[in-house]
């Protein structure tokens, strides 16, 4: 906590004494973005051990071994330090995962007695997150209305939920629906996040994310902007959490490929 | 008052094509299918399936500029690799469809103009709705019966599309030719299943030449 507060205090003090060097008419922006992503992650051994019997019995199936489209959206605010360098500050909400490929045999049994139009099944890990992370942005080219920015972060991404669902594919008609079963990892609900705030910090639900990003931003009025940014993040595994909740959390390290997509404002 | 009406036409007609500026494009495509539920990202994204595009677009017509036109054929639809089956390591299943479409972009003026190099190129972002009849399909799993009209989708499909235009400039004689990579995202729910999802996804690469000056 101590570090936190000294942390908070460096960075401060760095945007009082900058912010007097810079030229530009306004020093902070704000930004709403919506970033579509492919995310692998490396939950197996939550898959193989979940609480929820299936678990096992898919993963004997069908190793996991496919990226997912998931999805990340939230808001930036960053501050000028000097003339092209800035500081960014992010907080999303996020949503990784990975899939199975298809398989036909189901622990060595067509399950077609049971299910019609069987044509094999399909199972998928979400979980969703929320982010905070602190970064740092330098404009590399300006060009009229338009702005190209590089950017390196790092912060902390808190687990919220996860869920495993599955899906079978009719060899009839080709429509990949949902299958017989849904599984639940813990979820936090509304009264425990206003509750137990720094609950998934005392019990390690948190991972530490590093992303490198690179930006591009048209300025199609005085004072509003529409980006693109193509980000890369990494986040570790659950920092701390401890081995027995293996089955109810999944852990493992992600890997996220982000298309950020927004709108913001200088003020 | 016959005659008067059909000079009319045949003026107005004449004027309308007169305008017109017509091109060919042909491409190939990657396509998939989205589907599942649409809570807790119960959505599946199915493995892609190459296909063909074949059309022709019309701008100007009736002096409108901002607006073009595409009448096209598009072959396309989605597959999966099943695992792990009884005789074989992995087997094929794949949907397979024939449309008539319908595309109509806003294309405004050109974002980029390369003057110093040749050859000279204008640059086009064009966003338009789409909408597509399927003609036909069939779908085949493995070594099963083909099976046409699958009952489980519908018959018609309509969606937003993005383009991004590449068109060299038409100097002299030269030939204007183009490149188009387009972005297809299905907005209706082609399933008729209760509770399942069914979108279409695209991208199109076209190579386009044109049909009038």
């Amino acid at each position: 906590m101590q570090n936190l507060f000294l942390t908070c205090i460096f960075f401060v003090t760095i945007l009082a004494t900058t912010s007097a060097q810079v030229d530009s008419l306004y020093k902070n922006k704000l930004q709403l973005f919506y970033s579509p992503n492919v995310s692998k992650t490396n939950f197996n051994s939550s898959i193989e051990n979940a609480h929820f019997g299936f678990g096992k019995e898919f993963y004997q199936t069908a190793r996991p071994s496919q990226p997912i489209m998931g999805y990340s959206f939230g808001l930036a605010y960053s501050r000028t330090l000097s003339n092209s360098d800035k500081i960014i500050f992010t907080l999303r909400r996020n949503v990784y995962g990975q899939s199975s490929p298809l398989a036909y045999n189901y622990r060595g049994v067509i399950p077609s007695d049971t299910l019609p139009g069987y044509g094999g099944l399909q199972y998928k890990v979400s979980v969703w997150s929320y982010s905070f992370s602190i970064g740092y942005q330098k404009e590399v080219l300006r060009k009229r209305l338009l702005h190209f920015f590089v950017m390196g972060g790092i912060g902390i991404d808190v687990y919220d939920k996860a869920i495993l669902q599955n899906y079978i594919l009719n060899r009839e008609t080709g429509v990949l629906s949902y299958g017989c079963c849904t599984g639940y990892y813990i979820k936090f609900s509304t009264f425990q996040k206003l509750n137990g705030f720094f609950y998934p910090f005392q019990k390690g639900f948190y991972r530490i994310e590093l992303s490198v990003a690179a930006n591009a931003q048209f300025d199609f009025s005085k004072r509003l902007f529409l980006f693109i940014q193509p980000e890369f993040r990494y986040l570790t595994n659950l920092v701390g959490a401890s081995t027995e909740f293996v089955s109810l959390v999944p852990h493992g390290d992600i890997i996220s490929i982000n298309l950020n997509l927004g709108i913001g404002a200088y003020f | 008052m016959k005659a008067i009406f059909i000079i009319g036409v045949t003026i107005i007609s004449t004027q309308v094509y007169s305008q017109v500026l017509l091109r060919l494009q042909v491409g190939p495509s990657l396509s998939y299918a989205k589907m599942g539920t649409p809570t807790d990202n119960g959505f599946m994204n199915t493995g892609v399936m190459p296909g063909l595009t074949l059309g022709v677009s019309a701008n100007n017509v009736f002096n409108i500029s901002k607006v073009e036109y595409e009448l096209q054929y598009a072959l396309d639809g989605h597959r999966n690799e099943v695992l792990n089956f009884f005789e074989k390591e992995e087997v094929t299943a794949r949907l397979v469809r024939h449309n008539i479409g319908l595309l109509v972009f806003y294309k405004p003026n050109a974002i980029l103009i390369s003057e110093k190099k040749r050859p000279k190129f204008e640059f086009f972002v064009k966003p338009g709705i789409w909408t597509q009849y399927f003609i036909d399909s069939s779908f085949k799993y493995h070594e099963d019966t083909t099976i046409h009209n699958p009952t489980a989708s519908k018959s018609i499909n309509w969606g937003g599309v993005l383009s991004f235009s590449l068109v060299k400039r038409k100097l002299k004689k030269k030939f204007a030719y183009g490149f188009d990579l387009r972005f297809y995202y299905g907005l209706m729910n082609l399933s008729t299943l209760h509770d399942t999802k069914w979108f279409t996804r695209k991208i199109e690469a076209t190579f386009s030449i044109p049909l009038s000056n």
